[in-house]
């Protein structure tokens, strides 16, 4: 029992950080038809990031993530405005330009900080005992961060006028551009949105496993099979999907095995994707 | 004149769309644009509202040339334009399609006032405001797409064939709606298939061939033209 409460937490945790990640992939490719794969990298850039602020220059846990995820927000920024721009309307050039990304961004983290593992100090270290159940202090935190981050999103694509604009522009460009709506801005808006997001997710990855230059391809496969089992574009089938991934992952490694811990999510991917082939939600938000 | 399009040319890449335009729509005025399949209505009304530009040939609104303006601009100076085939936002609420509408207004009271209007215009979207648009029927769709234009309280209005789709009853409402806009005073562009239905409430009207203007006068002299009738209208 006291297993299955640590796993379904676990589970729990796994799932924020991966609806973290989706998030960014599921508006790159509602907004601009781009499947970009380079947005793992920035996930370990955000870890980096948060790595070089906390360990070479001691800056605390909370203000480096901040700041991390202001970097990664800026190189977005930039990356978005400077190279994707230039592919929306032809998406195997957005997916030259993301690949591409994934080497230089890769291999600059490894030119920069060299290639071994680092990790960054979390902002706990001890456990908490719940009822018998010890948890890393840690995890909660990041649980709990994550999801506020989430719910954050949520409203703000909900209820924000700029929310609105953007779910205008990701169901038809054509006719939100007829209302005034700018969407070049709103499509730099949500890539840079995504990559703050990603940063986070990199930064809580960073604190409770390892910080390699390498680390964003898992999370970016989750992520992938997220956003196909919630439904294309669908944030809440995002959401909804994260978890069920995050748990199904965790539930494997502790009971199966946790070599064969990815096996199962993809097992689940695949029924889902059997009997629901629009992913759990359908289309929509 | 609130608009006139002097000798525009256009293109879609290579494909010449409009070969040789030239209309009017002057203050409050109701003009019918017809014309066949591929004529180049809706490549018209594209042009007036700035997302796409002329090739050759000029646009000038309020006695300024528009060929700088972007889009947003000329929303802001009061062109709206309602697309062709409804757009409505699928998924996104009757409400959240209006305020769409009002993208450019920040101001709650007057975006709320506006509400009030399109809802004077449109009583059933009232009651189906937190109902997701792509769930309304043909017809609530097409009155949300009008609804949503008119947010903004345009000067020109560009309607691109509002009335397909629609049964004859609905045909009738909107047409009635759209007569209702030009008695108070708001100039008017409407393309439709429906000629005769559409010349009947217009004052005056163009016919487009293969990318120009070739015919235009008085609607009801149109109408009763047998000739003009036999060649463009159809009936
Ligand atoms: N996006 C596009 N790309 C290339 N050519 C286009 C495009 N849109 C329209 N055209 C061409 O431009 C010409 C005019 O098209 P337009 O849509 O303006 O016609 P229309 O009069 O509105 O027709 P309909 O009554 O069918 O709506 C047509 O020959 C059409 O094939
Ligand atoms: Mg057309």
């Amino acid at each position: 029992m006291i297993q299955l409460i640590q796993q379904l937490v676990n589970g729990l945790v796994m799932g924020s950080i991966y609806g973290l990640v989706a998030l960014g992939v599921t508006m790159s490719f509602g907004l601009m038809g781009i499947v970009n794969f380079a947005h793992g990298a920035f996930v370990m850039a955000g870890a980096f990031a948060a790595f070089y602020l906390t360990t070479l220059y001691g800056i605390p846990f909370l203000l480096a993530a901040a700041a991390s995820m202001g970097i990664v927000g800026a190189l977005g920024f930039l990356v978005e405005r400077y190279s994707f721009r230039f592919a929306r309307h032809e998406p195997i050039n957005g997916l030259m330009i993301s690949i591409g990304l994934i080497y230089v961004m890769e291999n600059a983290a490894i030119l920069l900080f060299g290639p071994e593992n680092k990790a960054i100090q979390p902002l706990f270290s001890g456990t908490i005992e719940v009822g018998g159940v010890v948890l890393a202090t840690q995890r909660i935190f990041v649980f709990v961060a994550s999801s506020l981050l989430l719910a954050f999103f949520y409203l703000y694509v909900k209820k924000t006028k700029s929310g609105k604009s953007m779910r205008a522009v990701a169901e038809n460009a054509f006719a939100a551009q007829l209302m005034g709506i700018s969407i070049d801005r709103i499509i730099g808006l949500a890539f840079v949105i995504g990559c703050v997001l990603a940063a986070a997710a990199g930064v809580a990855l960073g604190s409770l496993f390892v910080v390699t230059a390498h680390m964003g391809a898992a999370p970016l496969m989750k992520a992938f099979v997220i956003i196909t089992l919630g439904g294309f574009g669908s944030i809440r089938g995002a959401f909804v999907a994260a978890f069920i991934i995050g748990l199904v992952d965790s539930l494997a490694a502790g009971y199966v095995s946790s070599a064969w811990a990815d096996i199962f999510g993809y097992v689940v991917f695949i029924l889902i994707l059997i009997f629901k082939p629009k992913g759990i939600f359908g289309e929509g938000t | 004149m609130l608009i006139s399009l002097e000798h525009v040319s256009s293109k879609y890449g290579n494909v010449l769309a409009l070969r040789d335009i030239s209309l009017e729509v002057d203050e409050g005025e109701l003009v019918t644009l017809i014309g066949a399949n591929g004529a180049g209505k809706s490549t018209t009304l594209k042009v007036i509202s700035g997302i796409m530009k002329p090739a050759t040939g000029r646009v000038v609104y309020s006695g300024q040339d528009t060929v700088s303006r972007s889009p947003r601009q000329l929303i802001e100076a009061g062109i709206v334009h309602v697309p062709e085939g409804r757009q409505v936002f699928a998924h996104m609420t009757v409400l959240e399609n209006l305020e769409m509408g009002a993208f450019l207004l920040s101001d709650r009271r007057l975006i709320e006032e506006r509400l009030d209007l399109v809802f004077r215009h449109f009583p059933i979207l009232k009651s189906r405001l937190q109902q997701e648009a792509g769930t309304l029927s043909g017809g609530e769709q097409s009155m949300l797409a009008i609804g949503r234009g008119l947010m903004l309280r345009p000067k020109l209005l560009l309607l691109d064939e509002p009335l397909l789709g629609l049964s004859p009853r609905l045909c009738q409402e909107v047409l009635a709606i759209i007569e209702r806009l030009h008695e108070e005073k708001m100039a008017i562009l409407l393309v439709e298939q429906n000629a005769k239905a559409a010349l009947k409430i217009s004052d005056r009207a163009y016919v487009l061939e293969t990318g120009r203007t070739v015919t235009s006068g008085k609607a009801s002299n149109l109408l009763a033209d047998d000739e003009v009738r036999k060649a463009y209208l159809g009936f």
